[in-house]
């Protein structure tokens, strides 16, 4: 069996959002909660080895790994219908169960002690993989557990599996409304540094984006975390849909981020997601033709993330990957991509030849949609820099103060010194920088002349 | 036939007789449509025969030769003066001809001996003229190629063999016949004859008694005693009767009118004892048989006039009154059993003759009825063999009469395999001069209904054609015609149900399309993981089981274990890459044949670039499967198969690569470089892909599959299933040698590429790590300037080979997509041009192409102004 992935959910956040991934995967594969095959599930042609395995009874068990500092939430998961489908062993909360009290540099040095622990976990599931291809990070950065245990954890996988692939699905805190976790931005920044140099792929899920998404497009006048969620469990299956309904291309994790990151640092990649519907809105059923949904995944307001206009940089796409599910007629994709290009509706990087790649994928054949066409887009785009430097802003506000700073002297890394604060911002600024380099026809020898006049 | 084919023939004889010239086109025009027997109408045959016989340096002999022929009713005799009036008018063509016509005599010696009967009779007859030989000679080839759709050259061949045969077909004629002249109930040669003396000098009224005497026995083949005969030289022709000259001149007169019928009486008779010995067919036999039946009608008649005659009634002028109306029918019979003689008919072809004859006498009532009988009888055995084919499938022939060969009937049982490839084709096929002109346009049909039937029996049902009735020749009403669509009906039904239900072709197709086509592509990501080894190897090394129980494992961990039909799919190591594999099909027609027979290519040829799937398939779906497609299946694969690998390659680069992301900011960027022609590689290679996979087999496969819903027979299967395969190949640029030597170069820098950097990989993980560990280590110290030249030293060198290779990619890259554009505004190919679409998305190439160019050439920069304006235009072209 290969290309599995072993999936970790980390923290609060990351678990809910790991959770609802399940729930769509069971529902998708015709896995029963139990997580035994439905009747009707019998015959399909899909792939459920990439994500589950089968235990001696021939029931399927996620390759999933469930870590929290504080037990609440992992809790409600065994409580539900769901708690027979994981593999007790792969669950772990800290014995403590103090959780990391939103703190970054708690929930890392927490990392420390359980080290060992977590990596027998994640050995054994590896151990128990044909041919491993890497691990899929569900988090949140603003928290403590989910940005500090799992800044943590991407370094170590990165040690101890430095050919594997680690893709995170991280998500952004909202800037809309004002954080109750006041350290928020420090938080931000030192896991976006981890997200930097140590992961190979993050997919960006903006809390601001989704709620907006959940508001003005769902209608929804106070969107829930787990119709959020839903939102989000969506998306991770959907850009999963290849692995697990081969066709002729992107059967690999690799085969489908390897394109969209042209350079290693630049991988911090976009979604967006049509047509938007939540269970309770079925009646608005627009039409949907091939060329309809790659525009929709064109405009802003579809995107996962909220980026503001930035006038002074000419923002553009590096790459792009759709992946269409339904029923497509190969021709009308074509027609569209001629048409997208005749219309210049996506500005592409000028260093580089660039494409919206299309993959064509199945659907699921259990779960009965309104929709004929459905798309999702993965995207690589430079305006997501903008994101960053408003963690930076917020970052250099408080930290100019050297507000809320005593929590983080507590923890070991911090006690000497704040210089892990400063070597973070280094290192964010230089990665928006060279994203805003992206934008420009001379960013391949960008970084050479800076090298150059800095020496 | 296809246009191909003709096009190639005629192509291939231009390049046999040096000729550079654009004609060639017309000269496929003019061929195709004699295939289609658009011109065989009188006036352009009679046209081109004016034209022919005022080139010709002997008008008369052509002349007569021509009519010769025309009277032997040869076949395409039109369509072959026509074109040879082509030739002539053609002055280079001509020139040419005559020019190498020395030479190809002897070349001729060679060709002549499969060249079918009427060539030579035309060779033979037409000595007096060389040129015109020349151009017969060519003419007839052209038209053997024409024909091969009917008759392959092999076929010939044997066709040749079945004529020297007939022999030898059925038992042997004893010897008495022979030595017992008299057996016949025609005109003997008599030795002696006693002299009598000169009638002239009796009363009139006695030699008018003497001569009807003598009337009466030469009408029965009994020369007489004043009226002599002479016995003609050739057979079929008639006698020459000579009556004695002293006899009364009004008396010889009348004698004279009537004897012609004694001459039908002996043409008739020699036909009918010719005709009946067993090597000339059932059909002539039956025919014989129906004439006896006529001529013992004739006999009656002979006696009665003799018993008037006895009796002193009858007179020369009564006598040429009774036989006047049956002189009119044995006249009509004589003529159609001398063009029969004549032209050494046989079977279908007597049946042609006849029904023509049936049909030209149409309103003149009697005469026409006794035609209709004579058809009839004679096409009753025919009609037979007809009805055994059609409800049956079988072929009882034993004097090569019937229109349809079975080719093979001697080995039947052994060929399970080889049988599928040719079989279609090959095993039946029609013999154009046995096919009766009243069945001409159901030829291919009833072809096809036997072909059907014999498959459908071959895979042990016992089939038989519900509802047989007899065959039946007739003129007006076609009852024939309607059971020949009944029973085509019901066998392509049944035979198409067959293989499309019980047989599943779909779901094989389908199957098939899952690992030729990389369908199934978790199955092919699969495959290359666990075979990359075995595949690295040199192709001799690879131990193919092992490399079969790889595939094995492959199949069953993959999602393809859910297919039926996995357990056919097996490995074929081919010992020749793609590249040379194709140049090597598409250059058989070409001179370039020689020039890309490998060497040593096998020596650094590796398992991967040799490896291909095959497909084990069993009749009768091999008969759409056959070796020819799975051939094709497999270049299709192997094409995919590399690009994949290679994309795995840039990808493994991609992982290896991915380190560099936390490398500091200055070191990684001098990677950069790297990175970026990693990714257009990564780029190129993943959108020809899509390219190939959505755009092409994806689309063509709708269209397939589209039509094979709406499918009626069989060869419509075939057909369809051609034209996609053949889309596939043609728009996948594999047919294209150029495209495609481009595309492997490509390849070719890309997996270099590729080694380069995982060569590479070591030095700068070294490098690289370890000064950031010793950055990390002595954060506040100087870099020592040591390991920074190095280093630079090192990377210096690396940015070389990088640019060295980028400068090849984008050359290349540029010289496709340009050719690519060229092409597709030569032959306005859409599918092609899509390539550009995908590889140029954002018009990188084209934009930086554009600047290159005028930064190169100083006349392009001088219009400057220009220059962007037509950047601009050309990719609203693109």
């Amino acid at each position: 069996m290969p290309c599995e992935i072993i999936t970790l959910q980390l923290g609060q956040c990351g678990n809910q959002i790991g959770f609802e991934f399940w729930k769509k995967l069971c529902s998708e594969h015709g896995i029963s909660p139990e997580g035994t095959l439905e009747d009707y599930a019998t015959e399909g042609t899909d792939r459920k080895d990439v994500f589950f395995y089968q235990a001696d009874d021939e029931h399927y068990i996620p390759r999933s790994v469930l870590l929290d500092l504080e037990p609440r939430v992992i809790h409600s998961i065994m409580n539900s219908p769901y708690a027979k489908l994981y593999n007790p062993e792969n669950i772990y909360i800290s014995k403590q169960g103090g959780g990391a009290g939103n703190n970054w540099a708690a929930g890392y040095s927490q990392g420390e002690r359980i080290y060992d622990e977590v990596f027998d976990i994640i050995d054994r599931e590896a151990d128990g993989s044909d041919s491993l291809e890497g691990f899929v990070l569900c988090h949140s950065i603003a928290g403590g557990t989910g940005s500090g245990l799992g800044s943590y954890i991407l370094e170590r996988l990165n040690d101890r599996f430095p050919k594997k692939l680690v893709q995170t699905y991280s998500v952004f805190p909202n800037q809309d409304e004002i954080s109750d976790v006041v350290v928020q931005p420090y938080n931000s920044l030192l896991t976006l540094r981890r997200l930097t140099q140590s992961a190979d792929c993050v997919v960006v899920l903006d809390n601001t984006a989704l709620n907006r998404i959940a508001t003005d497009r769902l209608h929804l006048s106070n969107p829930s975390f787990s119709q959020i969620n839903s939102l989000v469990s969506n998306i991770m299956s959907v850009s999963t849909a290849t692995l697990r309904y081969p066709s002729y291309m992107n059967n690999d994790l690799i085969g489908l981020i390897a394109p969209l990151i042209p350079t290693p640092r630049l991988h911090f990649l976009m979604t967006g997601y049509t047509p938007l519907t939540t269970d309770q809105e079925v009646a608005s059923v627009r039409k949907t033709t091939v060329l309809d949904v790659m525009r929709r995944l064109l405009q802003p307001k579809n995107m996962m993330v909220s980026t503001p206009l930035d006038r002074n940089t000419q923002h553009c796409y590096i790459s792009i990957l759709n992946i269409i599910q339904g029923e497509v007629d190969p021709t009308q994709v074509h027609k569209s991509l001629q048409r997208i290009r005749e219309r210049k509706m996506a500005q592409f990087i000028p260093w580089g030849p660039a494409s919206i790649q299309v993959a064509l994928s199945k659907k699921s054949p259990y779960i009965q949609s309104a929709h004929r066409v459905s798309g999702l887009m993965l995207a690589n785009h430079t305006n997501i820099s903008a994101l960053f430097e408003r963690t930076l802003k917020q970052y250099d506000k408080l930290r100019k103060r050297e507000a809320f700073l005593e929590q983080f002297r507590k923890e070991n890394m911090f006690t000497e010194n704040l210089d892990e604060l400063d070597a973070s911002r280094e290192v964010v600024q230089q990665l928006v920088d060279e994203y805003v380099a992206a934008t420009t026809p001379d960013y391949l020898s960008w970084g050479l002349t800076q090298a150059s006049t800095e020496s | 036939m296809s246009e191909f084919k003709i096009h190639h023939h005629v192509s291939e004889l231009f390049s046999l007789l040096g000729i550079q010239s654009d004609a060639a086109e017309k000269y496929t025009e003019t061929l195709s449509e004699s295939v289609q027997r658009f011109i065989s109408t009188q006036v352009s045959a009679s046209s081109a025969v004016r034209i022919l016989a005022e080139n010709a340096p002997n008008p008369q002999a052509f002349l007569s030769k021509y009519d010769e022929l025309k009277s032997r009713n040869v076949r395409d005799l039109d369509p072959l003066v026509v074109f040879l009036s082509g030739l002539v008018e053609d002055e280079s063509v001509r020139k040419v001809v005559e020019g190498s016509s020395k030479l190809r005599l002897q070349e001729d010696g060679v060709t002549l001996a499969n060249v079918p009967s009427i060539v030579s009779d035309i060779e033979r007859a037409a000595e007096t003229k060389l040129s015109r030989d020349q151009l017969n000679e060519l003419r007839d080839r052209l038209l053997r190629e024409s024909q091969v759709m009917h008759t392959p050259s092999e076929a010939l061949q044997s066709v040749e063999r079945g004529e020297k045969r007939p022999l030898c077909l059925g038992p042997p004629i004893p010897s008495w016949l022979k030595n017992r002249p008299y057996l016949s109930l025609d005109f003997v040669k008599l030795e002696n004859r006693q002299e009598i003396g000169a009638l002239g000098d009796v009363s009139s009224t006695s030699q008018e008694h003497q001569l009807i005497e003598d009337v009466l026995s030469v009408m029965m083949g009994i020369e007489g005693r004043y009226i002599t005969v002479q016995l003609p030289t050739k057979h079929y022709d008639s006698p020459e009767f000579t009556v004695d000259p002293s006899v009364e001149p009004s008396l010889s007169t009348l004698v004279s009118r009537i004897l012609p019928l004694c001459g039908y009486y002996s043409q008739l008779i020699r036909f009918v004892e010719n005709k009946s010995c067993y090597h000339h067919g059932l059909v002539n036999q039956a025919l014989s048989a129906a004439i006896t039946n006529l001529i013992k009608d004739y006999m009656l008649l002979v006696t009665q006039l003799e018993e008037q005659h006895q009796h002193w009634a009858l007179t020369l002028h009564k006598l040429y009154f009774y036989v006047e109306k049956t002189m009119a029918v044995m006249d009509m019979l004589a003529c159609v059993t001398r063009v029969i003689s004549k032209s050494e008919a046989h079977g279908g072809a007597v049946l042609s003759i006849l029904h023509d004859r049936t049909v030209s006498l149409t309103g003149c009532g009697q005469l026409q009825d006794v035609m209709v009988f004579l058809t009839q009888s004679a096409a009753v055995p025919y009609m037979n063999i007809l009805a055994k084919w059609l409800y049956r499938g079988i072929i009882n022939d034993p004097y090569n009469e019937f229109m349809v060969v079975d080719r093979e009937s001697g080995s039947e049982e052994n060929e399970d395999e080889d049988l599928a490839d040719d079989y279609w084709e090959k095993r039946y096929t029609i013999i154009p001069q046995n096919i009766p002109t009243f069945l001409q346009v159901h030829a291919n049909v009833i072809l096809r209904t036997g072909k059907y039937l014999n498959v459908i029996r071959q895979s042990d049902h016992s089939v038989v054609c519900p509802h047989q009735e007899e065959l039946v020749y007739s003129v007006r009403d076609r009852s024939y015609a309607e059971v020949i669509e009944r029973t085509y009906n019901f066998a392509s039904k049944r035979l198409l149900e067959l293989l499309m239900k019980e047989k599943d072709l779909m779901g094989r197709l389908r199957s098939v399309k899952h690992y030729f086509l990389l369908d199934q592509g978790d199955f092919v990501v699969q495959l290359m993981s666990l075979c990359e080894d075995e595949l690295s190897k040199n192709i001799d090394d690879v131990v193919p089981t092992r490399l079969e129980s790889l595939l094995e494992l492959a199949l069953r961990t993959s999602a393809a274990n859910s297919d039926f039909y996995k357990d056919d799919i097996e490995c074929d190591l081919q010992p020749i890459t793609l590249m040379t594999q194709m140049l090597r099909i598409l250059s058989i027609e070409t001179e370039d044949e020689r020039e890309y027979y490998p060497q040593e290519e096998r020596l650094q040829l590796t398992g991967l670039q040799g490896f291909s799937l095959g497909y084990r398939v069993t009749w009768p779906v091999s008969l759409v499967l056959d070796r020819k497609t799975i051939a094709c299946y497999q270049m299709i694969f192997r094409h995919l198969f590399y690009c994949k690998h290679v994309e795995k390659l840039l990808c493994r680069v991609w992982v290896s690569n991915k380190v560099a992301k936390s490398f500091p900011l200055s070191a990684s960027r001098t990677y950069t470089a790297a990175f970026a022609l990693r990714q257009r590689m990564l780029n190129f290679i993943q959108n020809i892909e899509y390219y190939m996979m959505f755009e092409v087999i994806e689309r063509n496969w709708q269209n397939f599959i589209n039509k094979m819903q709406k499918v009626e027979n069989v060869d419509e299967v075939l057909a369809f299933h051609n034209d996609f395969l053949s889309g596939c190949l043609k728009d996948c640029m594999l047919t294209s040698p150029e495209l495609l030597r481009m595309i492997s170069k490509l390849t070719t820098i890309c997996v270099s590429f590729a080694n380069f950097i995982e060569r590479m990989k070591k030095y700068y993980l070294e490098a690289e790590l370890w000064m950031s560990d010793e950055r990390r280590d002595s954060i506040d110290r100087e870099e020592s300037p040591e390991p920074a030249a190095t280093i630079h030293e090192d990377s210096q060198s690396f940015e070389q080979t990088i640019s060295r290779f980028e400068l090849q990619f984008s050359g290349m890259i540029y010289t496709l997509m340009e050719r690519i554009s060229e092409m597709g505004r030569d032959n306005y190919n859409d599918a092609l041009v899509n390539v550009i679409y995908r590889l140029d998305f954002n018009m990188y190439y084209a934009k930086k192409h554009e600047h290159l160019r005028m930064a190169t050439s100083p006349e392009t920069s001088l219009d400057y102004n220009s220059g962007p304006v037509s950047a601009e235009f050309d990719s609203q072209h693109m």
